[in-house]
This record gives structure tokens, sequence and C-alpha cells, in this order.
């Protein structure tokens, strides 16, 4: 019977395990854990990277190029962002794509880095942003952990 | 009836003499025929003085944006050229002038425009004009590069409407060079004439051709000066535009995890 349970328990935790999504979480950055965010890293300068996974429903299922310009769209026109840079990166869950944007957020300005990979039924949504001035030089380092997405 | 056969005899030998000395010859350059006697002599000059022979023609240098160059001109280019300043003939450093007009959004227009000066400025750069939300820029053309990547670090650059321009005048540069060089010889031959005409009329006459000669000169290096001026700095007009917030559209997608994006949610 305890032999049961404890393989029981172990699929379990196996089985959430395997669905678990994260990335490499960028030098001077710690994990953080956060309700409805699959993977939470904060900086020193609170910059915030994220990840969540997102259903492309049958119904509904769009491509990366969709969903990218979906965002971009949603963001832009009725979120008062401003695209300013795109890019492209390979991750082990197939291309990524991300656009970084700027807005204010209470007051200061902001840049927001958006990242997404399409893969069958899911879309991995990440997110990183923070004072344009403390955010800007941690770009690019964030762009590579997007595509280390496992 | 033997006068009337001398008379007759001495009309053709005169006719026949007329028709001699009319007789077409081929004239060389510089000869034409004398009619008194039949014989070439060397043609006499057209116009006062000397030194038309030994600096050219000076009346073709008259309208000298729109003629061909003297030959004298022509030989000291020729001389120049092809070696007496020894071997072969140097390779010439391109001369671009690079223009760029970028427009950017960004959120605080005067606060930018700030930075950007400061950047600039450290580029070796400096502001030429500023007019409203623009600016005109003058940086150096090796720092040309280096002007768009710090504008999208400022704010967000309309590419619709980023113009780069690279206009080549290495032809016109060494040209004009090559132009004042040779002017500069031209008018060194006049002043030595000028020691040696003695006439008064001559000596007017090279006095005037040297003034019009330093004219041409003193213009032809403004333009030198100018181009020089254009290729090592670059111009760059940027114009700045108020970020649109976007809060007055009413714009939706049907996906509520759209809704979830942002740093409203991602930031404390």
């Amino acid at each position: 019977m305890k032999t049961t349970i404890a393989m029981c328990l172990a699929a379990i935790v196996l089985a959430s395990g395997c669905g678990t999504a994260g990335i490499t979480t960028p030098d001077g950055y710690a994990k953080k854990q956060h309700w409805g965010y699959d993977y939470m890293a904060v900086s020193t300068d609170a910059n915030v990277v994220s990840l969540r996974v997102q259903p492309n429903e049958d119904d509904e299922k769009g491509t990366l190029d969709f969903w990218t310009e979906a965002a971009r769209k949603h963001l832009t026109l009725s979120r008062g962002y401003t695209a300013r840079e795109e890019g492209a990166f390979t991750s082990p869950h197939g291309p990524g794509r991300y656009i970084l944007f700027t807005r204010d957020h209470k007051g200061i300005e902001h840049l927001y880095l958006m990242g997404l990979v399409v893969k069958g039924e899911d879309i991995f949504v990440m997110e990183a942003g923070g004072e344009k001035a403390l955010f800007e030089p941690d770009v690019p380092k964030i762009v590579k952990a997007f595509a280390t997405l496992e | 009836m033997l006068r009337l056969l001398h008379l007759l005899l001495l009309t053709c030998i005169a006719l026949a003499g007329c028709a001699a000395a009319s007789e077409y010859r081929p004239a060389g350059p510089m000869e034409r025929p004398d009619v008194t006697g039949g014989a070439m002599m060397p043609m006499a000059p057209a116009k006062p003085g000397a030194f038309q022979d030994e600096a050219g023609e000076y009346a073709e240098h008259e309208a000298d944006k729109t003629r061909a160059p003297s030959l004298a001109e022509k030989a000291v280019r020729k001389s120049e050229v092809s070696g007496e300043k020894g071997g072969a003939p140097a390779e010439f450093e391109r001369k671009i002038i690079y223009t760029g007009w970028f427009t950017v959004d960004v959120y605080d227009i005067a606060e930018t425009q700030k930075k950007l000066l400061e950047s600039v400025t450290a580029f070796g750069g400096y502001l030429q004009t500023q007019s409203g939300n623009q600016l005109v820029l003058r940086i150096p053309a090796d720092k040309f590069d280096a002007i768009e990547p710090l504008l999208r670090k400022l704010g967000r650059v309309d590419e619709n409407l980023t113009r780069i321009q690279a206009q080549d005048v290495t032809e016109e540069y060494y040209d004009v060079e090559l132009r004042i060089r040779t002017k500069r010889k031209y008018l060194e031959s006049l002043h030595k004439l000028l020691t040696t005409s003695g006439k008064l009329v001559e000596t007017l006459a090279v006095q005037k051709e040297i003034a019009r000669v330093v004219e041409d000169i003193e213009r032809l290096e403004g333009r030198l000066r100018f181009l020089a001026s254009q290729v090592s700095m670059s111009t760059v007009t940027v114009t700045f535009r108020l970020a649109h917030s976007g809060s007055d559209r009413t714009f939706r997608l049907p996906w509520d995890w759209l809704d979830e994006l942002g740093l409203d949610r991602l930031l404390p």
C-alpha cells in the first residue's frame, strides 16, 4: 500500500514537473514565486522577468506571427505602448519573437519586453519590464534568457 | 592690229598672274597667306600683350564655370597628374557627404533633445540649428553610424520617415582642388609677365586678368572648404514628436490573456 501511494505521489510530482515551463534565470536576478505565473525573477533594480503559458485553443489557434501581431496591436492601439524594437530568437521549443515597448508607468518612462513562443496548443508568454534607465542594459541578457525556454 | 594683239597678250598674262596669286594653298595654324608677296608669315596676335602665347589664350578663361579648361590649364593638370609630382597617381580618398533625416517619438521632447545634444557633443558634434521640435546637428562623419542606435535609445524611430543619403563628391572635390592649383600656376605666370610687360595697355590687361584669376581662386577655395566641411561633418536632422498614448482608442481583441499583458500586472 505504502509503495503504491509512494508511486502515485512520484507520478504526480513527475507529471507536474513535466508541465512546468521555465527559463534560465538571468545574471543579477533571483527567482520568486508569484501566483499566476509559471516563472518569475526579480533584480535588485526591481526589474521583473516572467513566464506563463496560455492555451492556443483549437478554435482560435494562431501562429507565432498571428499572436505577435495581436499582442503588438493590442498593446499599442489600446494600451498606450509604443513598439521600439523587434527581433527573433530560437528556443528549444522553437522560434520565438520579441518586441520591446516603451510606456509611462506611474509617471516614469518604462520599458516592457514581451517574448512569444508558440508550440502546439501552448503559447509561452514571456514578459519583462522595469524603469527605462535601469532596465535597458538588461535587455540583451533577458532576450538570451527567453531563448532558454524549456 | 599689232597693238591690239599686244594688248590681248598683256591681258592674258595679267589674268594668269592673278590666278596664280589666288591659287589655294592650305595655311598652317599660325600662318596666313601674305597677299603682297605670296609668302607665309606668322599670324599677328589678335589681342595686345605677348603673354597670350606664354600662358594661353586668356580670353578663354572668361566664364570659367561653363567652358572647358584652357590648353594651358590642361597642360598643367596633365603634368601634375602624370608625373611631375613623381611616381604613379596617388589613390584618391573617397569623399562622401552623409546626410540623415530621422523622426523620433518621445515622451518628453525637451528632455530628450537635451540628452541627444549631450551625446552629440560627446561625439565631437554640435547643434547647427533648432527650430521648434526639429534639431539640425553636425556630427563627425565617422560617428554617423552611431546616430541611429543613439536615437533608438532615446525613443521610437519612425522607419517610414527615416532617410539616409550618401553623396559621392570625390570627383568634384579633386577637380576643384586641381583647378585651384592650375589657376595658382597661371597666376604665377601672370605675375612674371607683369614685371616684363612694358606697354601700359599690356600692363592693364595683365592686371585685369590677375584680378579675375584671384577671384576665381577664392571662389574655388570657398567651394573646396564647403565640400571638405560637408564631408568631414555629416548633417543629421532629427524631428521629435510627442509619443501617442493610444489610450483614447477603443481597439480591442477578444482574447482575455492579452489584457493581462503589460507593466500594470507585471510590476508591483
